[in-house]
């Protein structure tokens, strides 16, 4: 076991990558020169030189693009958004070309591409740089969409998102990065679509992700000295979903709520609800629970933005409704 | 009037059946005498017909439902027709409503959700398959949950205190198939990829609570013997040759059968502090199916010639594999017999199928190189026959005598028939 902080961890692992497969190449806006603005790839431009570590313009639909027929023509191109909320100016390379293009070909044609953004708010950067835009990736088909939160997850799974044939959104939040974390010696590997039980317990189920996993391990703690045990399962990756640890999950507590940071209408808590209260009807004791941010612009403001987004507390008083306590 | 349709009693001993299938979906037409369910019991899996000519009104007890004999499984009457109890319950609820409107409409509609029948029950949907499983009237608990919905804390709480409770008749009911239903213990095993879950219904869980009692009540002895089936084989052969399909397994049973007249010391049964000492020769015979084991029983096998024994055995296998063995055939074994030769089985422990006393497990036939009296080597064929029995009944030499017998009796063929 090392210590090593998120971005640290996310270096360790892209770097691994670079050196075992010279088809790796990392383009984004100052990750040559600079090393990005989360230091991500601090030292690449010597080691690899700039044919693989390629500072772009300001302009995500040109270098989005590029990446995009990089990856048809066979290299295995990791791009950074310096916020996912730019996705905005380059949604069509990676909805309508990098994501149906296998599909649209018969297969002729894979993308194994990786687009790395960070998430999230709480960092005061106002309305355009503060968004969870998971919601809008997984309603795409054809993308994969993960969100690791712990130094260890995001290592191992962004080797396995470069390794990956298929499309990859891998979003990492902002407020993580800084995190110091035990990760395992050596390489390992960690597959998308499979989520991790973080905290077992028995009386209630929280799903969540990336920053609020932290926020619901900590809201479990404040149960448990109420009595509450409950279970929080990282879902780490939103597409492919790992269904069978959700069932298990809620089939032994029979109460469950979705903790997310993105908005409510329309987020990733709704689609979870809906399917479990399909599925495992029989096994609810209480309608699933959404825990979300407001249906409204992220605010510059500080009290404003924290009133916006789910904190422990807010988790915990979910829990209280929920089981009627 | 709707027809009510019901779960049947097929034999004598059922208590309960599970719902296999429905055949029919609600509104669908049927006529008299048409099959609309299947239902599956301990050892069988039966249609049951419509009684009336309509349509399935409505299903009450769903696929993979326990249902007790005479327990409604679902309604048959006349398109659009009310059905259950909430039928009648409705109309004379509805019907003051109206002129009481005028006068005090406040006292009328408090009294409404106060009315027992016509209370609308809030509950969760896990509140109630718990309250089904332990056998909650969840029509008499006060829910906690929001807005006095019934959760699974209400149903648990009315499960605990139910057996304090002897003087409440729904309560005492409710403690009865909680005790029964606790055989085995829910572990929460954590599932891993692929897994499926389905439920441990009709002849699998019957298997599984036969073989669990068996296995604590018990303390099994099995003692294997060696027997030289060589001239049993030759007999086989000649028995076949002049026309006679007789296995290895019906000179087993006829053998068995005679050898257990001789030691009737092995024909008991335990019941608390009393040996029953068994009169008949009644030989189960183990036969595995697709969707697990039954055990048909020949009765007074002893009495049965190797051609009619054998006519019997062939007969009980093919209808236990079709799904037709009666109640009665699968029921009262005194001594069980169970083949596992053909897998090429050389040795094994049976668990003793319970009321009986012992259980022979018979194994595949090998080629053995054997040194005559002569000193010359020869090849014989050899069989191994693996007894078990309860030791609380049965001792070690006496088992081992009866062995022997049976041995004796395989080994000399012609006194089978004697």
């Amino acid at each position: 076991m090392s210590t090593l902080t998120v971005s640290k961890a996310i270096r360790e692992g892209l770097h691994e990558e670079m050196v075992r497969d010279k088809n790796v190449v990392v383009l984004g806006e100052d990750m040559a020169v600079m090393g990005s603005v989360f230091a991500i790839t601090q030292g690449f431009l010597d080691e690899f030189g700039p044919l693989r570590v390629i500072d772009t313009p300001i302009s995500e639909s040109g270098f989005t693009g590029m990446a995009v027929g990089m990856a048809m023509r066979g290299l295995r191109p990791v791009v950074e958004w310096m916020y996912d909320d730019f996705i905005t100016v380059c949604l069509d390379p990676v909805m309508n070309q990098a994501a149906k293009m296998r599909y649209m070909t018969g297969g002729q044609v894979k993308v194994p591409i990786v687009f790395r953004a960070p998430i999230g708010a709480g960092r005061r950067n106002a309305g355009q740089h503060s968004q969870c835009l998971e919601a809008l990736f997984t309603h795409i088909p054809g993308l994969k969409v993960v969100a690791p939160a712990t130094a260890a997850d995001a290592k191992g799974m962004l080797k396995s998102a470069i390794r990956s044939d298929d499309p990859v959104v891998f979003l990492e939040h902002k407020l993580l990065y800084a995190k110091k974390e035990e990760i395992p010696d050596g390489e390992y590997m960690i597959p998308l679509g499979k989520a991790d039980i973080k905290r077992p317990g028995k009386d209630l189920t929280i799903l969540t992700w990336s920053r609020q996993l932290y926020f619901s391990l900590e809201a479990a703690e404040t149960l448990a000295s109420q009595g509450i045990d409950a279970e929080v399962v990282d879902l780490r990756s939103l597409v492919p979903l790992d269904w069978e640890t959700i069932k298990a999950s809620v089939q032994k507590t029979g109460n469950v709520m979705v903790v997310e940071e993105g908005a409510r209408r329309g987020g990733i808590g709704a689609e979870i609800a809906a399917e479990i209260q399909e599925e495992l009807f029989d096994d609810l004791d209480a309608p699933v629970a959404r825990v979300a941010a407001a249906n409204v612009v992220s605010p510059f403001s500080p009290p404003l933005e924290d009133a916006m987004f789910p904190h422990p507390a807010d988790i915990v008083a979910a829990a209280h409704k929920l089981l009627a306590k | 009037m709707a027809t009510e349709i019901k779960m049947p009693q097929l034999g004598l001993t059922m208590e309960e059946g599970t719902v296999e299938r429905w055949l029919k979906a609600e509104g669908d037409s049927v006529k008299a005498g048409e099959p609309i369910l299947e239902i599956t019991t301990d050892k069988l899996t039966n249609e049951v017909e419509a009684e009336a000519d309509g349509v399935l009104l409505k299903i009450v007890a769903h696929e993979g439902e326990d249902v007790p004999v005479k327990g409604l499984l679902g309604y048959i009457g006349q398109p659009g027709e009310q059905v259950g109890a909430s039928a009648p319950a409705a109309a004379p609820a509805a019907a003051p409503a109206a002129p009481a409107a005028q006068e005090a409409p406040a006292p009328a509609q408090e009294a409404a959700p106060a009315a027992k029948d016509g209370r609308k029950i809030r509950i969760s949907p896990l509140a109630r398959k718990i309250a089904k499983q332990m056998g909650v009237d969840y029509a008499t608990v006060t829910g906690t949950g929001p807005s006095g919905r019934i959760i699974k804390r209400d149903i648990l709480a009315a499960a605990e205190s139910a057996p304090k409770a002897p003087a409440s008749a729904p309560a005492q009911k409710a403690a009865a198939p909680a005790a029964a239903g606790t055989a085995f213990p829910v572990k929460n095993l954590e599932l891993m990829e692929g897994d499926t879950v389905e439920k441990l219904t009709g002849m699998r869980k019957v298997v599984a609570q036969r073989m669990y009692t068996s296995s604590v009540e018990i303390p099994p002895v099995t003692q294997t013997v060696k027997v030289d089936v060589t001239a049993l084989l030759a007999f086989r052969r000649q028995l076949k040759e002049s026309g006679h399909a007789i296995s290895v397994n019906d000179l087993v049973l006829k053998a068995v059968s005679k050898a257990l007249r001789k030691h009737p010391e092995m024909l008991v049964s335990l019941d608390g502090e009393q040996v029953i000492r068994r009169a008949h020769v009644n030989l189960g015979m183990a036969v595995a199916l697709d969707t697990g084991l039954i055990v048909p029983v020949i009765r007074d096998a002893d009495l049965l010639s190797l051609e009619a024994l054998s006519a019997k055995a062939k007969d009980l296998a093919e209808r236990a594999r079709s799904n037709q063995l009666g109640a009665d055939e699968y029921k009262g074994s005194t001594f069980t017999v169970s083949n596992l030769g053909m897998f090429g089985v050389e040795s094994f422990t049976p668990i003793i199928n319970q009321p009986d006393a012992a259980i022979l497990g018979v194994n595949c036939t090998e080629d053995e190189l054997v040194m005559e009296a002569d000193g010359t080597i020869s090849k014989h064929q050899v069989m191994r026959i693996s007894l078990t029995y309860d030791h609380r009944l049965v001792d070690g030499a006496v088992a081992a005598k009866f062995e022997m017998t049976v041995r004796d009796l395989l080994e000399s063929p012609m006194d089978i028939l004697l």
